[in-house]
């Protein structure tokens, strides 16, 4: 089940250390701040067909 | 990390072009991959909207970027997912393509690799918050939402390539018409009827575009814009002398719900 976040309750800094830290346990530190912008742009221009994908 | 972008044949006029120069622009390379040939023979004979984003779906994740993958060695996959496509997925209103775990697909074992989702908890607005925040291009995190099965979405009915080529024009034009509307977003649907409409004293049983502008926050619910009568009458006239076989326009003004933004 996913929470979700409204975007007028969203600490955007908090919500990005957040993310990179969950990510960077995935992938690796060096990584996780990258990615985490790249699927905001993603999702910004999303479904234009780009995916971006990490070699982990 | 690698960027790719799949050019499947179903995207708007330009669009990878412009795409890549907009990253490029931001310092990220981007490399296309052509993959339309793949995309339009999966959408062969499909007219079922359902089955229309499943095979697309399979294309991008198992066909295309599963070969990707298993070139490269990479083992993630990065993606945009939001909680709206999760919903929508989870409730049966629409099958969006980039939603797996929910629905209780292993993404590993599929495909072969896994997916990272970091901000499957916003929502539209709480994305473009974040993005502005952040310092991206308002031209970035204010684009208008575009649908993952991207024009044959956009296509009642089979979206074979002369489809598709019809209802990029047509989006090309209704575009370019209502961009300064501001609205949330805006869209030409090809109807698979066709309606008997007259050309120089002549009979043409030709074909319906249908119109759709909404207003919105956050997708889930919407309203049509009221546009001007003037505007409608335009883009009237606009796609039944600018596109061939096009005798008839309308424009939606149901809600959402019971509507979906897209037709498809």
């Amino acid at each position: 089940m996913v929470s979700e976040i409204r975007a007028n309750e969203l600490d955007t800094e908090k919500f990005i250390k957040e993310k990179a830290g969950e990510i960077s346990s995935i992938v690796g530190n060096g990584t996780a701040l990258m990615l985490c912008l790249a699927g905001l742009i993603l999702q910004s221009s999303r479904y234009l067909g780009i995916r971006l994908w990490a070699v982990g | 990390m690698k960027t790719v972008f799949i050019n499947n044949g179903i995207m708007r006029k330009g669009e990878p072009e412009k795409i890549a120069g907009t990253f490029e622009k931001l310092g990220v390379k981007v490399e296309v991959i052509d993959a339309r040939k793949k995309f339009l023979d999966a959408l062969k004979g499909i007219t079922d909207p359902e089955e229309k984003r499943e095979a697309i779906t399979q294309t991008f994740y198992k066909d295309v970027f599963g070969q990707l993958v298993k070139k490269s060695g990479a083992k993630y996959l990065l993606q945009g997912t939001i909680l709206t496509d999760i919903d929508e997925t989870i409730a049966g209103i629409k099958r969006q393509h980039n939603v797996f775990e929910q629905l209780g697909i292993d993404t590993k074992k599929e495909f072969g690799y896994k997916i990272i989702e970091p901000v499957v908890q916003l929502r539209k607005d709480g994305v473009r918050k974040l993005g502005k925040a952040l310092g991206l291009p308002e031209s970035i995190y204010n684009r208008m939402p575009f649908p993952g099965p991207a024009l044959a979405a956009r296509v009642i009915g089979e979206a074979n390539e002369e489809k598709i080529e019809l209802v990029r024009e047509a989006t090309a034009i209704v575009e370019g018409e209502l961009k300064n509307t501001k609205a949330f977003q805006y869209m030409a649907i090809l109807h698979e009827d066709k309606v008997t409409g007259m050309r120089d004293g002549k009979r043409d049983f030709g074909m319906q575009i249908e119109l759709r502008c909404w207003e919105s926050l956050d997708a889930r619910k919407a309203k049509p814009t009221r546009l001007p009568y003037e505007t409608l009458e335009k883009l009237a006239s606009r796609l039944t002398n600018e596109i061939p076989g096009v005798v008839s326009v309308t424009y939606n003004i149901t809600t959402k719900p019971p509507s979906t933004i897209e037709a498809v």
